[in-house]
């Protein structure tokens, strides 16, 4: 594997480690935008990567690296700005920070972050949790850009719930939804938490994209739920994860196609369109198909050296 | 009738139609281009690119819903003209005309489902030959080799002993048997076994017999 050469993508920071799993005197092996790296914790506790090339040698140690809200971060180029904020990890406010585990997809994280942030596939793919067939249709929500424009937000989305949480037994509900999505493979849900009302619970995904069609997902939680064990709580979440999985490991083409030409929206897709919008505006070139229009059934190509009989 | 590949279309003999209950979908895949297949409850059939115009996931994965295929990542119903009928999210709002699944022309024939798409220039598509006019499916098997190895190899060891295969078109024929071939991937390939209306009994059971070993035998071989 090669590193990108797309300036826009290596500018960036991404969660390469949750911070516990760093381990002094152990290394990992992993790689992120196709370059291969080595993570290892110096004897002073600073997280250190490196980069491997291809006759396995270490660089030195590489100069943008940081640990912010129990992950380690890098940036394999210069650093375009710093790291998002998340005020609500520095004051939790009595919310319980959950690990929810790293999870390697074979898709593009920006499929993976565009399915996080979609309301409408809930009552199909999460049938009896996040959604329900006699509830399929999505309210409108608003689309806004916050941060001098450099953050995409999906505001006052909401959704009959039969099942929202961990915390909550089964019960229709209607549950609002903030999603902040402030950089291309960053997401995090603000949603209604059931247990404290008027306060929101945090579900984010941090990814590290591998190459153009996988990557590592780093996922999070920060909710009030202090009455379920960590356990409950993960297996609802990764029961999500699963169902998720298996819509990504088949959407066709892998990168994210960004001409409306090639995948059809509907009214509802208002996020996903600014979304793609915005990565094509950001110049993003790493995991995207910039003209793709859809394939048609006007020519079968036949492999290469078929024969004809 | 067995549809004809001419200079424009090529038609190709995906599964065999009793294969395809009614009200059912399943995946194909031919030359490496997965294609959906499926029939409405009242056994019209369709063969469309395995790829939901909305988003790209895969329609072998949804479920029909009497004369409509529903995309199991967001709803969409899709009748059989590939029109995309009704969005949940939206349910009062018309879709829009470019909410449309990829479709083959489709004819069912001789008890098989025929996929037709205008093909690329210089590939004949596998045309039944007229020696096998008549001819309907004992059985479809996919086997591991090159369609052209297949071919070979099946003209090299014919499936009954006492009835050398020649090569004819897309298939290899015999007198009252023969063998259609279409590629799935470059190392796979769908193997027809077509028989004559009046073929000896135990011919064909002998010949059925044959078939199953031929899998293993091409496994073997590789």
């Amino acid at each position: 594997m090669t590193k990108t050469t797309d300036p826009i993508a290596l500018q960036d920071w991404y969660v390469v480690s949750y911070g516990p799993e760093l381990v002094t005197g152990e290394s990992r092996r992993t790689c992120l935008l196709g370059q291969d790296i080595e993570l290892s914790r110096a004897a002073d506790g600073q997280a250190v990567c490196r980069e491997i090339a291809g006759d396995g040698t270490r660089s030195a140690p590489l100069p943008h690296v940081q640990e912010r809200y129990g992950f380690v971060w890098v940036c394999l180029g210069a650093p375009a700005r710093g790291l998002i904020k998340v005020p609500e990890m520095e004051q939790p406010g009595g919310r319980r920070f959950l690990f929810r585990g790293r999870i390697g997809v074979p898709a593009s994280g920006l499929r993976v972050i565009e399915n996080f942030f979609d309301i409408s596939h809930f009552s199909f793919v999460h049938t009896g949790t996040l959604g329900g067939y006699a509830h399929a249709e999505v309210p409108s929500y608003d689309v806004e850009y916050r941060e001098d424009e450099t953050e995409l937000w999906a505001v006052g989305c909401s959704f009959v719930q039969p099942r929202a949480s961990a915390a909550v037994g089964t019960q229709d509900t209607i549950v609002y939804y903030d999603y902040r999505i402030p950089r291309p493979f960053i997401s995090i849900i603000y949603k209604d938490s059931l247990v404290e009302r008027g306060a929101k619970d945090l579900i984010g995904l941090f990814i590290q994209p591998v190459d153009e069609e996988s990557c590592v997902v780093h996922s999070f939680a920060m909710n009030f739920d202090n009455t379920n064990s960590r356990t409950d709580i993960l297996h609802f979440y990764h029961e999500i994860f699963a169902q998720d999985r298996m819509v990504l490991i088949h959407q066709y083409p892998k990168k994210l196609p960004l001409s409306p030409l090639g995948e059809v929206p509907a009214i509802s897709d208002a996020s996903s369109i600014a979304y793609r919008r915005w990565i094509a505006k950001s110049g993003l070139e790493f995991s995207v198909l910039r003209d793709w229009t859809g394939d048609r059934m006007t020519r079968l190509d036949m492999p290469q050296g078929a024969p004809v009989l | 009738m067995m549809p004809v590949s001419d200079g424009r279309m090529g038609w190709f003999a995906l599964m065999g139609a009793e294969q395809l209950r009614n009200g059912t979908v399943q995946p194909v895949r031919l030359a490496g281009v997965p294609l959906a297949v499926w029939r409405t409850g009242d056994g019209r059939a369709s063969v469309w690119l395995d790829r939901c115009p909305h988003r790209g996931m895969r329609l072998s994965f949804g479920e029909v819903q009497d004369d409509v295929l529903l995309c199991p990542y967001h709803g969409w119903s899709f009748g059989a003209d590939a029109q995309c009928r009704a969005i949940p999210a939206h349910p009062d709002k018309k879709p829009p005309r470019t909410a449309r699944a990829a479709a083959m022309q489709v004819v069912e024939t001789d008890g098989l489902i025929w996929g037709g798409a205008p093909q690329t220039a210089g590939f004949d598509a596998p045309a039944l030959p007229e020696g096998a006019a008549g001819f309907t499916l004992l059985r479809s098997i996919v086997v591991t080799g090159a369609l052209g190895q297949v071919a070979s190899d099946l003209v090299a060891g014919p499936l009954l002993p006492d009835s050398p295969l020649r090569a004819s078109g897309g298939a290899v024929l015999a007198d009252d048997h023969a063998v259609l071939m279409l590629p799935v991937d470059v190392d796979r390939t769908l193997l027809h076994v077509l028989t004559a209306p009046d073929m000896n009994p135990v011919r064909k059971d002998a010949l059925a017999t044959a078939v199953k070993r031929l899998r293993f035998a091409l496994h073997a071989a590789a």
